[in-house]
């Protein structure tokens, strides 16, 4: 409880709140910009936060990932193209409204939905990671290897497309984790000759060119087609009883991105689509979705926004990201000396109930900057790829040079956008690669440190319940991706059907 | 189809390469540095060779995987490359003499918008880094030869 007020009283203060006002007004801007996602804003934008105090630089991010994800469905309204993934739903309802005249209608909509969802999902926060948080404390390396573990496979065979390529990206990730100074022995390893290598790769210079550097050169390898950006006429506020009327979707839709940012691997872009759904499905007029029907744009809008708060607690309650743009926000942490782990809510509480109470806030401000900046940030739609693209190359040197003063941390981050480039050609996801360098040292330290305890002896991770459940469920989400399942699926279905027509 | 298949044999060989490198460079380690890096090169070997059946096998079932239309690869390789000569140059002449000149030159070759524009951004850009994240921030910022 003290821990809790502690953070209440740290966000007020002006610093904080100026912060949080800033990070939500980059945040909307860049969220509708349809070339930029939420997850290379905060990446992009993580230097800015290295002259500021720790709570005060992460609140801010997550104050900038809270409102990219209502930004994102600027575009989506007004010119059918999701400013970010996790608009891609917002698009079926909320183009067609701003067809009929009610874009104004469509983004007060969203933005209601935007501020349930997200203090729905900061509540859960809240209340949840604490308690996550104080189970997790009492782990020991066999289950924070398991949990490890299970983060790793859980963000891999989730990849869209393939989980083995998902599965692949990831062991090299921690792989690359592994280049440095041993923490048990002290021996280099892996540093072929290199004393810049000694140190290992900061990962928030990996990650800075994974998400970055390719994603401006698919800015440019395309022909963009303007599209002229819908006006906003009308009222942005929705009435009472329209409020009324989409108050249970706004809030199942919430508690959907709260499970959906759980989960690590999905995120925004499965929750908008899960929410809407889900909606679609409860609902008494489903031929009125994607005509214009405001409920599926509340629908889409409050379950991306509760992922924001879901992803939250299992990154701080276990130093396990739930997703990428979580995992910049973890690097954000690492760069100011604050390592992510179970002692996140007790050691660094200040920190930490400072950034929840921060996203808690930052939905307030999304909904007042919102409604006076929407129509504002409409002209950010317009800005050509073409412009933008440069402009995330010269940010990304900024970012890379600033974090060790060290030129070499740019050739490495040139390295790694190029390598990001290329895996997104043979459709390799670059997510769990971050994810594995994160968990790395935290899966090498655990297991050298379980082997230990156990005088060699690999069944350790079996004799113990937790971490034999948590393997279980790991292996479980690798087999679930496999042909073999399907084949079991398939046989399952058949059994049935045969029971069902021996019954009928 | 063939190409994804061969795309994805590459990627395989590449990863079975790493871990062999990673393998080798882990012989002349302590045991406790060792132990955890050897399991991973296995797995990445063993998740390598699954990625090549389920290639296989999905070039044999006719799975077409997304596919991505209208790229322009010179433009792209053309990019890639102007911002490969960016990062070098900026340790021989320093961060604001090379963004100025990779923000026009970029810009003017993608003919992103009019050349008045190009200019305006270019000096508006640079200026704004530099009171942004060198005066403001006081955060360093390369500056090759001239520092």
């Amino acid at each position: 409880m003290d821990n809790i007020l502690l953070g209440l009283t740290n966000v007020l203060t002006l610093i904080n709140i100026l912060a949080i006002i800033g990070g939500t007004c980059i945040g909307l801007f860049v969220g509708a910009m349809p070339g930029l996602s939420a997850t290379m804003a905060i990446a992009l934008l993580l230097p800015l936060t290295f002259g500021l105090p720790p709570a005060t630089g992460i609140s801010m991010l997550a104050a900038l990932y809270l409102a990219a994800m209502y930004g994102g469905s600027i575009a989506a309204i007004l010119i059918r193209t999701p400013g970010t993934p996790a608009a891609a739903a917002t698009v079926l309802d909320g183009y067609p409204m701003s067809q009929k005249g009610q874009a104004g209608k469509a983004l007060g909509v969203s933005l209601t939905a935007s501020l349930v969802g997200g203090v729905i999902s900061s509540i859960a926060l809240l209340t949840v990671a604490p308690i996550l948080g104080g189970i997790a404390l009492k782990f020991g390396p066999v289950e924070l290897f398991a949990v490890a573990v299970l983060g790793l496979t859980m963000i891999g065979s989730l990849s869209q497309g393939s989980p083995v390529k998902g599965l692949l990206a990831g062991v090299v990730g921690v792989m690359i984790a592994m280049v440095g100074m041993d923490a048990i022995s002290g021996a280099p390893r892996f540093t072929f000759g290199s004393i810049q290598l000694y140190s290992g790769i900061p990962f928030v210079v990996a990650l800075i060119g994974l998400f970055s550097i390719p994603q401006a050169i698919r800015l440019i390898e395309k022909d963009q087609q303007l599209i002229k950006p819908g006006s906003i006429k009308d009222k942005m506020l929705p009435t009472f009883k329209e409020l009324k009327s989409m108050w249970v979707t706004m809030i199942r839709s919430g508690f959907i991105g709260i499970f959906t940012g759980l989960i690590p691997g999905t995120g925004g872009d499965t929750a908008c689509w899960f929410g809407y759904n889900e909606a679609k499905r409860f609902s008494k007029h489903k031929e009125k979705f994607g005509t214009g029907y405001p409920e599926g744009v509340a629908a889409a809008e409050a379950a991306n926004n509760a992922v924001v708060g879901g992803a939250l607690i299992p990154t701080l309650a276990l130093g396990i990201p739930g997703s990428s743009a979580t995992a910049i926000l973890m690097g954000g942490l690492m760069v100011h000396g604050i390592m992510p782990g179970p002692t996140l809510m007790t050691q660094y509480a200040d920190i930490t109930y400072t950034l929840i109470w921060a996203l808690f806030l930052a939905n307030f401000v999304l909904f007042g900057v919102g409604l006076l900046f929407t129509r504002v940030s409409v002209s950010v739609t317009k800005v050509p790829n073409k412009v933008l693209g440069p402009i995330i190359i010269i940010l990304s040197v900024i970012g890379a040079f600033s974090i060790n003063n060290n030129i070499y941390n740019v050739y490495q981050m040139l390295l790694f956008g190029l390598l990001g480039y290329l895996m997104d050609k043979i459709k390799i996801p670059s997510a769990p690669m971050i994810i594995g360098m994160i968990l790395g040292m935290m899966l090498d330290n655990s297991f050298n440190q379980s082997l230990m305890m156990s005088q060699g002896d690999y069944f350790v991770f079996f004799k113990n319940p937790i971490s034999a459940t948590l393997l279980a469920i790991a292996a479980l989400s690798i087999l679930q991706a496999t042909p073999l399942f399907g084949f079991i699926r398939r046989k399952v279905k058949k059994n049935q059907s045969t029971h069902m027509d021996e019954v009928g | 189809m063939k190409k994804q298949f061969i795309y994805n044999l590459v990627a395989a060989t590449v990863a079975i390469l790493f871990a062999w490198i990673f393998y080798y460079e882990s012989l002349d380690l302590p045991r406790v540095a060792y132990l955890f890096p050897r399991r991973l090169t296995y797995l990445i070997t063993i998740l390598a060779v699954a990625l090549v059946i389920e290639a296989y096998y999905k070039y044999r079932k006719g799975v077409q995987e997304d596919q991505e239309e209208g790229i322009k690869v010179l433009r792209a390789s053309l990019f890639t490359g102007s911002i490969v000569l960016y990062i070098l140059a900026i340790d021989l002449v320093g961060y604001f003499i090379t963004t100025p000149l990779f923000i026009f030159g970029t810009m003017y070759f993608l003919k992103s918008t009019k050349t008045r524009n190009i200019l305006f951004i270019t000096v508006g850009f640079t200026l704004f880094v530099y009171l942004l994240f060198v005066r403001f921030l006081n955060l360093p910022i390369p500056l090759g030869s001239f520092s």
